[in-house]
């Protein structure tokens, strides 16, 4: 296009074209009647979350005054704190490990192209989903009432919840799976299972391990908590801290878990790139 | 020696002893040729050659170690910073923006020479966007333009990535492997597109390619590389089997 000035009829006529679709009034209307929705749905949000700005302004003096009277942290209960904390990462460990056990048999039931029973695939998605959508902290308020206060209560919401999260990430990986190898491996006369060890295994394992220390890591921060409904952790002495008051130990408590949540998220996070 | 000189007057791009290592591998060890304006040259060598390196390395994608590519007395660097966008590249893989229309595409050719405000707004002048409409034309996608990249065909997505390299108004076309993923009729039919916008716009267009009988048919002169060095450079014509053979043995 050396030349600008060798500008043709057909190219003017097809930009007209171009612009009278692109402006035209129905795409316009219905821009405007997105635009407008999307503005009512905030301004509607806005008012249901009560969000007032001179309330948090009126707070914010009183959170610095109680940041002042933290200083300096306690370390005088650190075995305590240190054991509370052990409970919360035992029960991340031991809630992910048995969800993801629980999750391997959901997952295939779960993923389109494995499963060995097409009829209990939407089934099965609806549990995975109903796992899912209750939280960890509301089972753990159930199980609190029925197997009693402490962590064992805890491992099993963690578990509930977590089984739905990691048979989803599983399925939806095997589901992605490229089959050629498992159709290639199947025409040597392989039965089924062992195509599927031979040719799926190897390609799912990793997802397997990776999901599992990701959902550990979300759960050592969501079972921090945990401990306010009675089910363990370090949870429980945030609560206590807190009802009394107790500012410097409040205080203590957070750098705790600030440092534990970030040690184990670099350590899985190096672990989960290793895998892959 | 005066034709050498008269040459080097006449080329529009020059590369001098240009030369790139990734770590301990020499991708490019000390490459030097001139272009000229509206010549069509085919780049062959083995996979591995150096043939892309080659390429990001005169569009400025990669920097190179040492020497440098010159548009005129310009070296690409520098102008690549300032965005003038004489050297226009076509991918293998195309490289559209899938979720914007096919004019919208064409127009990011435009880019290096419009404000920031009007390529973040896709706000172009009436000039600009009849300049896309005539290199759609050119390409004969006029009827296209309204639709989204990713619902062509590999073939006149590869036309539009032409189109938006001629919405540059380019010196220079290099074109990494452009019909790769091509079958051959659509792969000819782009090669003779390419070899048209050579000599009606008078670009040097340099394009890599696998396949012997069309750089043959295409070219005026072949490139061949190997190992980053450069083995062949002849007429077209001269390209014969033996050729060939040394420039791909193992």
């Amino acid at each position: 296009m050396k030349d600008p000035a060798r500008s043709d009829d057909a190219a003017a006529r097809a930009l007209a074209v171009y612009d009278l679709n692109r402006n035209s009034i129905v795409g316009r209307a219905r821009l405007w009647f997105f635009v407008l929705m999307a503005l009512l749905f905030y301004i509607v949000s806005w008012r249901l979350a009560e969000v007032d700005l001179s309330r948090l302004a009126n707070g914010l003096p009183q959170l610095g005054q109680w940041l002042v009277r933290a200083w300096p942290p306690n370390f005088t209960e650190l075995p305590i704190f240190i054991q509370r904390i052990g409970e919360t990462v035992a029960m991340a460990a031991i809630g992910t490990t048995a969800a993801t056990l629980f999750a391997i048999p959901l997952a295939l039931l779960a993923s389109r192209n494995l499963t060995p029973f097409p009829t209990l695939y939407l089934p099965a998605r609806w549990l995975l989903n109903a796992l899912r959508g209750i939280d960890a902290f509301v089972f753990a308020l159930l199980f609190v009432a029925s197997v009693g206060l402490g962590p064992f209560a805890g491992v099993i919401g963690i578990a509930l919840h977590t089984c739905g999260s990691a048979a989803k990430l599983i399925a939806d990986a095997a589901e992605n799976a490229k089959l050629d190898a498992l159709h290639a491996i199947e025409t040597t006369g392989a039965n089924r299972v062992v195509s599927v060890c031979y040719a799926l295994v190897p390609d799912l394992l990793p997802v397997v391990l990776s999901s599992m220390l990701y959902l550990f890591e979300f759960n050592v921060r969501a079972s921090t908590v945990l401990g306010i409904v009675g089910a363990g952790g370090i949870g429980q002495e945030l609560k206590n801290s807190m009802d009394l008051l107790d500012f410097p130990r409040l205080f203590t408590i957070i750098i705790l878990i600030f440092i534990v949540v970030t040690v184990i998220d670099q350590l899985s996070g190096w672990l989960r790139k290793r895998l892959t | 020696m005066a034709a050498q000189a008269a040459d080097l007057m006449s080329s529009v791009l020059r590369l001098d002893s240009m030369s790139k290592r990734f770590g301990e591998r020499v991708a490019l060890a000390t490459v030097s040729f001139s272009l000229k304006p509206g010549e069509f040259v085919g780049l062959l060598g083995p996979s591995g050659a150096g043939k892309s390196t080659l390429f990001r390395c005169i569009a400025g994608l990669e920097r190179a170690d040492s020497g440098a590519a010159l548009l005129g007395e310009q070296v690409v660097g520098a102008l690549h910073r300032h965005g003038s966008g004489r050297i226009a590249m076509v991918f293998q893989q195309f490289a559209l923006v899938d979720r914007l229309s096919v004019l919208d595409n064409v127009l990011a050719g435009r880019l290096g020479t419009v404000p920031t405000w009007r390529g973040m707004l896709r706000r172009f002048s009436h000039e600009d966007r009849l300049l896309a409409m005539q290199c759609l034309e050119r390409v004969s996608l006029l009827d296209h333009a309204q639709q989204r990249a990713d619902q062509l065909s590999g073939g006149q997505k590869q036309r539009v990535a032409i189109a938006r390299a001629l919405a540059q108004k380019p010196d220079v076309i290099l074109a990494d492997e452009p019909i790769a993923s091509l079958d051959p009729t659509l792969a000819g039919g782009i090669l003779s597109l390419l070899r048209s916008i050579a000599k009606v716009d008078n670009v040097a267009v340099i394009c890599s390619l696998h396949q012997l009988n069309f750089a043959r048919e295409f070219s005026d002169r072949v490139i061949g590389i190997r190992a980053g060095e450069i083995v062949l450079d002849c007429d077209a014509s001269l390209l014969d089997d033996h050729a060939a053979n040394r420039l791909y043995e193992h």
